[in-house]
């Protein structure tokens, strides 16, 4: 019962969506088992990015939603693998550390699994093993390089903070960090912390933990104005810290872009605005499109490319928006119909000539660039 | 059964109470036990009081260096939530009741107050330090403080635990000593009073006259003590007192037994003296051949019928007599008959003898009486019917009939002696033997 209403659920979405498959052969079955919520936030982007990506690629797809709970995101993956019907694929996501032994029970089910934007600890793949060698169908992982942007954000932050104290030769930062323990959050810092190393101006006179929380990072910010103290620069894990942060200073009589600088995460509607009015450096992002990339990625593996031969762990770059954002990517962000983008174009089967992939931000523009011609 | 055996434990006790050793033994243990209780809970309340204010005091220290490391992050993390968390978890012992997480500047990042606990104690103000307000420096990875934590300390509830063990210790002490004092009293009064209590009232019972003075035996496990020693000596005393009481008693009864013997045998003697003497006074006043009284007899009555008549006016006569032809009966008949004859005579007159008058054996065959009357003539009269009795006489072996010749001497006014009577009645008597003999004849014709 539960089946066909997927079933049904998906063919609506085909009749939606504008592009037919373009392949005549069965379409590939794909269980994604998404933690987050399916109306909002990060993990909605994933998900839509990853249904116009399957879409466009003959993929028949099913979302299991487990609104940010971690037991409800195990049960869903329970699901998922011991379903009758068994899927040609399955995407876990590492939240909480939760997916080690759903990695090791899909690959002895027999499923080829692949970990979307946080994979396994080394650790945990200690515990339960590799992929390929001691799980021989779990195919790998596909994860975003958080320490480059990181790193990229730092600098930009930088930069636009000297940019508006040219006088002085010691600038403050406050770091509000998402949390202290997921891998994502941690490689961020990590860049961070490799930008810092070649900052010896900047001082970091705090680095914040404020739980991915906008309201958290607004009373802490307030916290820290009113013991009467200035910052210069702040890092922020993602664009809801950024714009607390930006909101207790604004509170204080501080203005962001003037009094000080602010560099933001994800791309989200809000921070574009705010880029184009100067107040925030930058938003760095993209990630969301994982669901897209791995979309390619499993089509091409399916039609025999050997994506994975090499490493087992693929990384895909982030990409940091500046002012000016160009008017098409922004008009994209703010109706968010991925349909406009042609993933096929990412697709090493539909271009053999290829040896790698390249998912970077100009790349990203050329894409919707032909998209945006036909549709204009 | 139960109610009489209650009753009986009451009476017990309040004989027990009402002993003025055992009142003046249970004040003197009281105050002792009291004194030195209260003294002892004193320093248990003292040394207490030390240890109880020195794990106050480790204890908050443990619960602030402990906490401090976590108020330090919130402070270096701004994070008002966990400085709230902190402070509740500090203000969560009793002795805290307030809780400011500062920051550098007016701010304060989290603060937690509870109602502050009272304290029931008076002058309770200085113990445990008092209410103080202790302010520590938070220091993250360096020298330099970057915020504070203050605590409001207030020992109330502290006070009032440590309050409530006084009070504990003082009831235990004031209980002990009260538990000891009975204790001791029933024991004293087991082992000391009962048996003196006894012994005392089996010396004021005993009888030592009484035979077998004997003391019920004690219980057995007391055989040993001074008390058992006591009434065993004051046994033997009571026991010796009464065996020499004993003889002195039977010593007494002898002596009582002899006086009562000597007494008798006086009385008997005195009455055999007595006797012998009345035989004796008898026989001095009786003549012995006719048992009338003798001439002796006559003349001592005779005084007191002359005393009479001279005090009273009692007139009286003396009648002289003597048988006719004695010497005859004598001579031919024997002095045997002669004897008897006189017996005969005497015998009759006794018979008819009135009380007042008194005849008696003037010598020989002379008689001689004393007879109250009024006149000369009843005086006749009277001899006249003492010669009848005689006339009347009718004696075996004698062959002719008895006589007698009588004198009659009346008392007159003139008469000092007896002797003037009898001499008067004896010759009126000559004349009746000279008249023919068995005739009377008195004194008027003299």
């Amino acid at each position: 019962m539960r089946a066909k209403l997927r079933l049904l659920a998906c063919l609506l979405c085909l009749g939606l969506s504008g592009p037919a498959p373009a392949d005549p052969a069965p379409p590939i079955h794909v269980r994604f088992v998404n933690p987050g919520f399916a109306a909002e936030g990060f993990w909605r982007g994933v998900s839509d990015t990853m249904r116009a990506a399957a879409d466009q690629l003959g993929i028949r797809l099913e979302i299991s939603h487990a609104d940010r709970q971690w037991p409800r995101m195990r049960a869903n993956a329970r699901a998922a693998i011991d379903a009758a019907e068994r899927p040609d694929y399955l995407i876990l996501v590492n939240e909480h550390r939760q997916a080690a032994d759903l990695v090791a029970a899909a690959d002895a089910r027999g499923i080829p699994t692949l970990l979307l934007l946080s994979t396994l600890t080394p650790a945990q793949e200690a515990r339960v093993g590799r992929p390929g060698r001691e799980l021989p169908h779990w195919l790998g992982s596909l994860t975003p390089d958080n320490a480059r942007a990181g790193r990229e954000m730092a600098t930009a932050l930088f930069a636009a903070a000297r940019e508006l104290a040219p006088e002085r030769d010691r600038l403050t930062l406050i770091t509000l960090a998402g949390d202290a323990a997921t891998p994502a959050s941690t490689r961020r810092l990590a860049g961070l912390d490799q930008a810092l190393a070649t900052a010896p101006d900047i001082e970091e006179v705090r680095r914040l933990t404020v739980d991915w929380s906008r309201e958290k990072a607004y009373r802490r910010i307030d916290a820290w104005l009113r013991t009467g103290r200035r910052f210069d620069a702040v890092w922020a894990a993602n664009d809801p810290i950024a714009l607390g942060a930006m909101a207790a200073a604004e509170a204080h009589g501080l203005v962001p872009g003037r009094d000080f600088a602010v560099v933001g995460m994800n791309w989200s509607a809000a921070a574009l605005t705010h880029l184009r009015d100067g107040t925030l450096v930058m938003t760095h992002g993209g990630h969301f499109l994982a669901g897209a990339w791995a979309m390619v990625l499993l089509h091409d593996l399916h039609h025999g490319i050997p994506a994975i031969a090499g490493s087992r762990h693929l990384r895909f770059p982030m990409a940091g928006l500046t002012a000016p954002v160009p008017p098409r990517l922004r008009a994209l962000l703010a109706d968010r119909d991925w349909s406009r983008l042609d993933f096929r174009a990412f697709s090493r089967h539909h271009h053999p000539e290829r040896t790698g992939y390249d998912f970077s931000l100009p790349a990203l523009l050329a894409a919707l660039d032909e998209e945006s011609g036909h549709a204009d | 059964m139960p109610t009489e055996r209650l009753r009986r434990l009451g009476r017990g006790i309040r004989t027990a109470l009402g002993s003025r050793l055992a009142r003046r033994q249970v004040r003197l243990v009281l105050i002792v036990a009291l004194g030195v209780g209260w003294l002892l809970s004193a320093l248990q309340i003292a040394v207490d009081y030390r240890a109880y204010r020195d794990s106050l005091t480790t204890q908050l220290d443990q619960l602030v260096t402990t906490t401090l490391s976590t108020a330090a992050a919130a402070a270096w993390q701004l994070d008002g939530q966990l400085a709230r968390v902190v402070c509740e978890g500090l203000t969560a012992h009793p002795a805290i009741d307030g809780c400011v997480l500062r920051l550098p500047g007016p701010l304060s990042l989290g603060e937690t107050r509870v109602e502050p606990a009272t304290t029931w104690l008076p002058l309770s103000d200085g113990l445990f330090g008092g209410r103080q307000r202790r302010e520590l420096p938070l220091r993250h990875e360096g020298p330099k403080a970057i915020g504070r934590l203050a605590l409001d300390l207030n020992p109330a509830s502290a006070v009032n635990d440590f309050s409530r063990r006084v009070l504990t210790h003082l009831l235990t002490g004031t209980l002990r000593a009260l538990v000891l004092a009975l204790v001791l009293f029933a024991v004293f009064h087991v082992l000391t009073l009962r048996p003196i209590t006894r012994l005392s009232r089996f010396l004021s019972d005993a009888d030592p006259g009484a035979a077998g003075v004997e003391l019920t035996r004690p219980a057995r496990h007391r055989h040993d003590d001074e008390i058992r020693s006591l009434e065993t000596a004051t046994l033997g005393l009571m026991q010796t007192v009464s065996r020499q009481m004993a003889d002195l008693k039977a010593a007494k009864r002898d002596l009582e037994h002899t006086n009562r013997h000597l007494e008798d045998r006086i009385r008997a003697r005195t009455r055999e003296l007595e006797q012998a003497m009345r035989v004796m006074r008898d026989r001095a006043y009786t003549d012995p051949l006719t048992g009338l009284a003798n001439r002796r007899a006559f003349f001592e009555a005779a005084a007191d019928y002359l005393a009479r008549w001279r005090r009273d006016g009692e007139a009286f006569a003396v009648v002289l007599a003597d048988l006719d032809e004695f010497k005859a009966i004598n001579d031919r008949l024997g002095h045997d008959l002669g004897d008897r004859a006189l017996q005969a005579v005497a015998d009759g007159w006794r018979r008819t003898c009135r009380q007042d008058d008194c005849i008696a054996r003037f010598g020989g065959e002379e008689f001689i009486g004393l007879f109250r009357v009024d006149d000369r003539d009843q005086a006749r009269e009277v001899a006249e019917r003492l010669r009848r009795e005689v006339a009347a006489l009718r004696l075996e072996d004698l062959p002719w009939s008895l006589t007698v010749s009588l004198g009659v001497a009346l008392v007159g006014p003139g008469d000092e002696a007896i002797d003037g009577l009898v001499t008067r009645a004896d010759q009126a008597l000559y004349r009746a033997k000279r008249g023919g003999r068995n005739r009377v004849e008195d004194d008027a014709a003299g």
